[in-house]
């Protein structure tokens, strides 16, 4: 069976599923109203003039009159200017925009500054459609391997003298040629308004569309079904297309053959027009080129191996706590991270909120996939609950407690602590005790809390993990939530 | 009315449950807040250890002359004055990270500074700042001290959060089709319209679910981005961004149960929502004026810094209007099993 993937695919057969493909997607009314929607999408995007015409620069504090009409007033502007003479720019950077109004301040400029040559920042338009035509493909990849597979046709393609790479690049083909036929027109008609002009950009879009197809193709290859098969390629399709770009643009100020070495970044930067020279134009369209090639090979591979690509199952109950523990420790150790690398940008009292947010919601997430609650534990036995609360509430006071929630409540601004602690605590209660002590045990959770929660403290955090956890195994859920709330209002 | 009530609630019940159990919903919901938080925290890292750029000490290549008017001023900036016969080699030859020189004005009788440096970030703003009290120009500069959080922060931390609120606006158009296409491919909306209460209850009791599963992720990851960077406007960017998300579901579920939808696909109406709710957005970006009274268009005017006191009513209402006309099209047209 792998002999055959592997073999040289067959342009007949390519052209063949390319054909089935099509007629697939355009029976009935469907195939009309996709091209029409992609084209009333982008070709205005392509088409027609963007933006509301230059804004002026905005400023605060007392523009004097010489500026009037140059500059807006807004209160939350960066830039404040203070009367004169001589007039005072009170800002930690000038906006471009704002220098020039200047000259009317100053006609003959005392400073002049002079620049070394950039590589152009700002895009054209063709990345503005080819990044919308990328965000047209969700459906159409949807109905490719996983409409084949939802509809039982799979298995009869794969069952044909059709090796696995016809079959994906059959695939790729339809909807790489559509995508980059509906870029292109939209492009043609911004050459028409004038919008756009004759560039690179004709041969990178394609290039960019044809390895998103293959992405979108090998990130599909695994799902079960049509709604499958949409979620994944909308949530990586566009965060790669950004993050890409976005890398090969940076790279571009070090050196334009570099950026374009980024597989789909350089052709997007390359359709944007920010890499300049025949060799970055070469090696983006080479570095994209042969990424998808690759990419349809391993995708065709995934078909080969196993038939059908067997169906990724989705994170366990453990996978579900541990992102939860991932997203909690982000959102507490963030802002610290922020003040060491000397930029503090926020408030600790929102974090550990936002920490037991996380966690509670991560725990419930993770008791609904799992179908059954811990016991709750019987009314009075609620009593012990409330005592070990008050008994844990205690202790800090009289033997003080160190861990990051601990460290992000001492940090609290007066009046958010309350809020934040009880959130926390039912959030952390919820998770340890609702989710993680059924899964882990009693020893387990304890661990999990003292290594995610009290990694500060862990001696006199044993005392408290061993307690709850205990607490939890006796009298059920109830009580152990209520000293979980105990604990974290005394913090 | 009480059955009606019990209906909606049970499937609203039944659907939180169907989508939490499902792992792309679940990677869905915990993507955007794992690779936002993960993102900021790794620049945080780098920048820790790095050092940031802004902290750099910048040398400034002058001839003797020149540098003997200003040394105390750049002594006092915390940047280091190198004397160059020829500065502007300097620079080019990397013995220095900027220069700065005086020359004849080209367009008068005078003389002008000149800095050359390989950006104008703050390092080349403040040694302009001292060039143009130098020269007593008729504009002068003062850096103030850098706050704890700066207004460009502010702005980032708001345009990050607006980014995820764009990408759950984008899930509830595909789980919202995404159920609904489901659940007529596996025949449970011919099952639930044998049931004895009104059809339109099956969209309602989805929508609630669907809503309430994504609403809590989204303010949960917005928590996170807020809990990190305190984001700019976030009540403004939580109601707005929710709002759309909701219409979104609708939009999605409406677009696959729309009349002979049977007969159209998952790809085309799923396309077509998107394209949409895409478009909104961009009316909003493109029309802030009109965008910020319009549900999921206030997410495009809200991105370029309009929020007009007051437009949170219309928004919310609009929004309702369009669930409700959702939800009255699924009754109509029975999931998209009728004509």
């Amino acid at each position: 069976m792998s002999t055959l993937s592997t073999a040289l695919p067959r342009p007949r057969r390519v052209l063949a599923v390319a054909r089935r493909e099509r007629a697939r997607s355009a029976a009935g009314r469907r195939g009309l109203s996709l091209l029409l929607f992609s084209l009333a999408l982008l070709l205005p995007a392509g088409a027609l003039p963007l933006g509301r015409g230059p804004e002026l620069p905005a400023v605060r504090g007392e523009p004097p009159a010489a500026l009037a009409g140059q500059v807006r007033l807004d209160e939350r502007a960066t830039v404040e200017l203070r009367a004169g003479p001589p007039l005072t720019v009170v800002a930690r950077s000038l906006p471009s925009e704002l220098r020039e109004a200047l000259l009317a301040v100053e006609p003959q400029p005392a400073v002049e500054l002079r620049l070394a040559p950039r590589v152009p920042l700002l895009p054209g338009r063709a990345l503005l459609v080819a990044l919308l035509a990328i965000s047209m493909l969700t459906g159409p990849l949807a109905e490719t391997l996983p409409g084949e597979r939802e509809g039982r046709t799979l298995e009869i393609l794969l069952a044909s003298s059709l090796s696995r790479l016809e079959l994906v690049l059959g695939k790729w083909l339809t909807w790489t040629l559509s995508a980059s036929g509906v870029a292109l027109l939209a492009g043609l008609a911004g050459m028409l308004t004038g919008t756009l002009p004759v560039g690179p950009w004709l041969l990178a879009m394609p290039v960019a569309l044809g390895f998103t197809v293959a992405l979108g193709l090998w990130l599909v290859r695994g799902a079960a079904d049509l709604v499958g098969g949409a979620a994944v390629p909308m949530r990586v399709l566009p965060v790669v297309a950004l993050v890409s770009v976005g890398l090969s643009m940076g790279l571009a100020q070090l050196h334009p053959a570099v950026a374009a070495l980024v597989p789909l970044g350089g052709a997007l930067a390359l359709a944007g027009g920010v890499l300049p020279g025949l060799l970055p134009g070469a090696l983006a369209l080479l570095s994209s080129g042969l990424a998808a090639g690759l990419l349809l090979i391993l995708t065709a591979r995934a078909v080969d191996a196993q038939g059908v690509a067997p169906v990724p199952e989705g994170p366990g109950v453990l996978g579900t706590v541990l992102s939860g523990a991932l997203l909690f420790a982000l959102a507490v150790l963030g802002p610290g991270l922020f003040e060491v690398a000397g930029a503090p940008l926020s408030r600790p009292a929102v974090s550990l909120s936002a920490g037991g947010l996380l966690l509670g919601l991560s725990a419930a997430v993770a008791l609904a996939r799992r179908g059954a609650l811990p016991e709750l534990g019987a009314p009075r036995a609620l009593l012990p609950g409330l005592l070990a609360g008050l008994l844990l509430a205690l202790l800090p006071s009289l033997w003080p407690v160190f861990g990051l929630p601990r460290l992000a409540m001492v940090a609290a601004p007066a009046g958010e602590g309350l809020g934040a602690a009880l959130l926390f605590g039912l959030g952390s209660g919820l998770w340890l005790r609702g989710a993680l002590q059924p899964r882990l045990g009693a020893v387990g959770a304890a661990a999990v809390h003292l290594v995610v929660l009290l990694p500060l403290d862990p001696l006199r955090g044993l005392l408290i993990v061993g307690a709850l956890a205990l607490l939890q195994r006796r009298f059920g859920l109830g009580p152990a939530l209520l000293a979980h709330l105990g604990l974290a209002l005394a913090g | 009315m009480r059955l009606v009530g019990r209906t909606v609630l049970t499937i609203a019940l039944a659907t939180g449950l169907r989508l939490v159990r499902e792992g792309f919903v679940v990677r869905a919901l915990a993507w955007p807040g794992l690779l936002a938080a993960g993102a900021m925290v790794g620049t945080a890292l780098i920048v820790g250890l790095m050092g940031s750029p802004v902290d750099e000490v910048a040398s400034l290549a002058m001839r003797a002359e020149d540098a003997a008017l200003v040394q105390e001023r750049v002594a006092a900036a915390s940047l280091e004055l190198r004397v160059d016969p020829d500065p502007e080699r300097a620079v080019a030859e990397g013995r220095a990270s900027r220069a700065a020189w005086r020359e004849a004005d080209p367009g008068g009788a005078g003389e002008r500074w000149v800095v050359a440096a390989p950006s104008a970030g703050p390092t080349t703003f403040r040694i302009e700042a001292i060039l143009r009290d130098q020269a007593q120009a008729a504009w002068r500069i003062e850096v103030p001290p850098e706050t704890a959080r700066s207004a460009v922060v502010a702005g980032q931390s708001g345009r990050m959060g607006l980014i995820i609120s764009v990408l759950f606006a984008l899930y509830g158009v595909v789980m919202g089709a995404g159920l609904a296409w489901r659940d007529r491919a596996e025949g449970v909306v011919e099952a639930a319209l044998t049931l004895p209460v009104p059809p339109w209850t099956q969209a309602a009791g989805r929508l609630v679910g669907l809503g309430v599963v994504l609403g809590l992720g989204q303010l949960a990851t917005l928590q996170l981005m807020h809990g990190i960077m305190a984001m700019d406007r976030p009540l403004a960017i939580a109601g707005n961004g929710l709002v759309a998300t909701v219409v979104a579901c609708a939009l999605g579920l409406s677009a696959v149960a729309s009349p002979g939808a049977a007969d159209r696909g998952f790809a085309a109406p799923l396309s077509r929502a998107l394209g949409f709710v895409t478009a909104l957005m961009g009316l909003g970006a493109g029309l802030p004026a009109v965008g910020a009274w319009l549900p999921v268009a206030s997410l495009g005017a809200l991105a370029v810094g309009s929020s007009p006191l007051g437009a949170p009513i219309p928004v919310t209402l609009l929004g309702l209007a369009l669930v409700g006309l959702a939800v009255r099209r699924w009754g109509q047209h029975q999931g998209g099993l009728g004509r």
